[in-house]
């Protein structure tokens, strides 16, 4: 009989009228027991009578609809959490050796990159840890740049070590890249290889690369919430720019990638980092003070002017062009979640099935792990990339 | 003894109990109208009796009243202590409360916040926050007495499914039997300003929290609140995670906007969508439930996207919630942004039970 269905409430509402007649018969009989009968005749009636209108209000809300659901017992799960390894963590773990702690940086070859219409094989820098932690998954930052932006590998990996933990995919572009490329194919294939989440990437680019970013951004709205657009040319000649000691280590360790030049893209100019973009959007221009926004050389939030409706939110973050790079790379991992372990699966049913529970004896990603302050702070990177024999072959 | 809590529930049954031996032992008592006015008072006394036993239950269901004087409509719920959670050297949240005067909205009422383990150590970090919103009737205590939130959120960030993020615990009616459904009602109360406005003005002036990108949680009615609220205030709240949702407010607005502006079906239709993300869970057979979240998910396009999940069994109810709670919470956490700043990461327990086993099958 169904815990919402007309039987069941008709036998409640039944019962009640039952119980009211027998407490009023019963009212006078008896002598000793008499006071005790009228006393369980009035609890007993009074008692289906709510349990009646549980049963309608029960039978309208569905709070309970099945007897399953009025008897579980909930607080305990079952859940069996799986987070499948990327196809290259073998591969990256044996080239990195006994430096697990460290940041490894290669050239990726995907199958099929060729027919990503890219200057060269992307290079991917891995975070720090990121092979000491088989069981988190990372978010990850799309740099594109055609070169125009100036910036060498040594600024890259100066950037990059600096950005955060996510794992940090640079692809040089042409004009014959295009947005789909970024948004579903590379994407897709960087699951593949690597241990990144599915959702909430950030895209860095270039000027010239602006408009190709926000058609990325387009494309795959919920991969890529957050764009960085760094304005201004790196000039070779600024002190800035030279690479720290440390950043010198890491240019020699990774594979140099000979920036293209090619013609900018029509309105690539910071300007076309404005047009308008759905809210939800969070989009940054990187740049010297006085560029980006001459009323506030600082961060700020504004509407784009003439946009109707919900728009982006746009912030404004002041770098000199040595700098711009590593100012978006840490905005745009600021906008991601941190490395996580994998998810608790929903669940399926309730009540839920009881399992044996496992657990696993392994570091949070919030957590610290012994001795990792230093550790955390140097990050090098070790050598790697398309020329390095034992990548797997796609 | 408040009114939401067992010894009260056994107090009025223990009043029914004796009420319903008075009936019967005095029924005879007395003549004339002396005997009428003692059948009176016994039968009312019975009723009464029997009626606020079963109120009481509902009452420990929902926490619609959670303190007496919310009875007589103070809202000083804020003041009710929390329920202890199992705590742990540096793995146990800690829960706060403070009433939001909310200057935009008129409305002046209490709010409890979740601060993640080493909130307190650190103060130069900005966490990421989720607002998680009740159901109707009922109040922020539900999460806590029901829903076991505190539990949850503790577990899941200790075993790093969660980062360590802020959890804002709004009370969405001035007074507890008014359901507001989170919107702006006309010549009424504003509680949708006071949710997207004040609230989070206040928590950015008290607490160490991010400036925006903010989640919403929120069960039945809140759930409806948090996918409406998502989609009406995408610069305030990037993603929302509704259990066992609706579509629509179910209620009069006064300006008809119940059947425009605040139906989520009819914004996707008819207004432009923002980019955010959502995540809707229902049991199947909650069948109103079941039905909107089917029909939001048809209704979704680009740039919304629209995660969903389903529960065989369970119903409308905590259990079913309590089910959903933590895939809900971890997807949250990786659709925000992480904490920025932090000195030291939070040290997990060495005994934490939060972490399953590693398996490398493929993950589906």
């Amino acid at each position: 009989m169904s815990l919402t269905g007309t039987p069941l409430i008709t036998l409640a509402i039944l019962a009640t009228a039952a119980a009211l007649a027998a407490t009023i018969l019963i009212w006078t009989r008896g002598r000793r027991l008499r006071f005790l009968l009228r006393s369980l005749g009035v609890l007993l009636t009074e008692a289906l009578l709510l349990l009646s209108v549980g049963l309608v209000v029960n039978r309208s809300q569905q709070f309970y609809p099945t007897w399953a659901a009025l008897l579980q017992t909930a607080g305990t799960t079952g859940t069996t959490f799986a987070t499948k390894p990327g196809n290259l963590d073998r591969w990256l773990r044996t080239r990195a050796g006994t430096h697990l702690d460290q940041s490894v940086a290669f050239t990726w070859q995907p199958s099929g990159w060729t027919g990503w219409h890219l200057a060269e094989a992307p290079t991917i820098v891995t975070p720090t840890g990121y092979l000491q932690h088989p069981g988190w998954l990372y978010p990850a930052l799309l740099v594109i740049d055609d070169g125009a932006g100036g910036w060498t590998p040594t600024i890259e990996a100066a950037a990059a070590r600096d950005a955060g933990a996510a794992v940090i995919v640079f692809a040089r572009t042409t004009s014959a890249t295009t947005a789909n490329t970024l948004a579903t194919t590379l994407p897709t294939a960087l699951a593949r290889d690597l241990r990144v989440t599915g959702r909430r990437w950030a895209v860095v680019a270039g000027a010239s690369d602006a408009g190709l970013a926000q058609q990325t951004v387009a494309a795959a709205p919920g991969l890529y919430p957050a764009i960085a657009l760094v304005q201004g040319t790196v000039s070779q000649d600024t002190p800035n720019a030279k690479p720290t000691t440390h950043a010198s280590a890491a240019l020699g360790s990774v594979t140099v990638v000979t920036a293209r030049q090619r013609p900018r893209r029509p309105g690539g100019a910071a300007a076309a980092a404005l047009q308008p973009m759905p809210a939800g959007i969070t989009l940054a221009i990187v740049g010297a003070p006085a560029a980006v926004h001459p009323a506030a050389p600082g961060a700020s939030t504004v509407t784009p002017a003439g946009y109707r409706g919900p728009a982006a939110a746009s912030v404004y973050l002041a770098a000199e062009p040595a700098n711009g790079l590593q100012t978006a790379l840490v905005w745009a991992c600021q906008q991601t979640p941190p490395p996580l372990a994998a998810s608790t699966p929903a669940a399926t049913y309730v009540p839920i099935q009881h399992r044996s529970q496992h657990h696993l004896r392994h570091r949070t990603p919030t957590g610290r792990p012994p001795g990792s302050a230093l550790a955390g702070l140097l990050r090098a990177i070790i050598p790697g990339g398309s020329h390095v024999p034992g990548q797997p072959g796609h | 003894m408040s009114p939401d809590s067992l010894a009260t529930e056994l107090l009025a049954l223990a009043a029914t109990v004796g009420a319903a031996v008075v009936l019967g032992v005095f029924w005879g008592a007395g003549r004339g109208w002396p005997r009428v006015l003692v059948r009176s008072v016994a039968v009312g006394a019975s009723l009464a009796t029997a009626s606020a036993t079963g109120l009481i239950w509902v009452n420990r269901q929902v926490d619609t009243y959670p303190t007496w004087s919310s009875l007589f409509g103070s809202t000083d719920g804020a003041a009710n202590p929390i329920p202890a959670t199992p705590a742990g050297e540096g793995t146990a949240g800690q829960i706060v409360s403070f009433t939001v005067a909310g200057k935009t909205s008129g409305l002046t009422l209490p709010v409890y916040a979740y601060l993640p383990p080493g909130y307190a150590g650190e103060p130069a970090a900005r966490f990421p926050v989720i607002e998680a919103l009740h159901g109707y009737p009922g109040s922020p205590l539900q999460w806590f007495n029901k829903l076991a939130v505190a539990t949850v959120l503790n577990h899941e960030i200790s075993a790093g499914r969660m980062a360590p993020t802020v959890v804002v615990f709004p009370y969405q009616t001035p007074a507890p039997m008014l359901d507001t459904e989170c919107t702006n009602l006309v010549g009424g109360a504003q509680a949708e300003t006071f949710l997207t406005v004040d609230v989070p003005a206040a928590a950015r002036a008290r607490l160490h929290v991010r400036a925006a990108g903010w989640g919403l949680v929120g069960f039945s009615a809140g759930g409806y609140c948090a996918t409406d609220l998502a989609l009406r205030h995408p610069g305030e709240y990037t993603v929302a995670a509704s259990l066992s949702g609706y579509a629509e407010p179910g209620i009069r607005i006064g300006n008809g906007t119940e059947n425009t502006l605040y139906n989520d079906l009819w914004r996707l239709k008819h207004l432009p969508v923002p980019a955010v993300a959502l995540y809707l869970a229902c049991a199947r057979t909650d069948r109103v439930s079941l039905q909107d979240t089917l029909a939001l998910a048809r209704a979704a396009h680009g740039p919304l996207s629209v995660t969903t999940s389903y529960i065989n069994g369970g119903g409308h109810n905590a259990a079913t919630w309590q089910a959903m709670e933590a895939p809900a919470f971890d997807w949250l956490s990786t659709s925000l942004g992480r904490p920025i700043g932090l000195e030291i990461p939070v040290q997990p327990a060495s005994t934490s039970p939060a972490v399953p086993p590693l398996t490398v099958t493929p993950h589906t």
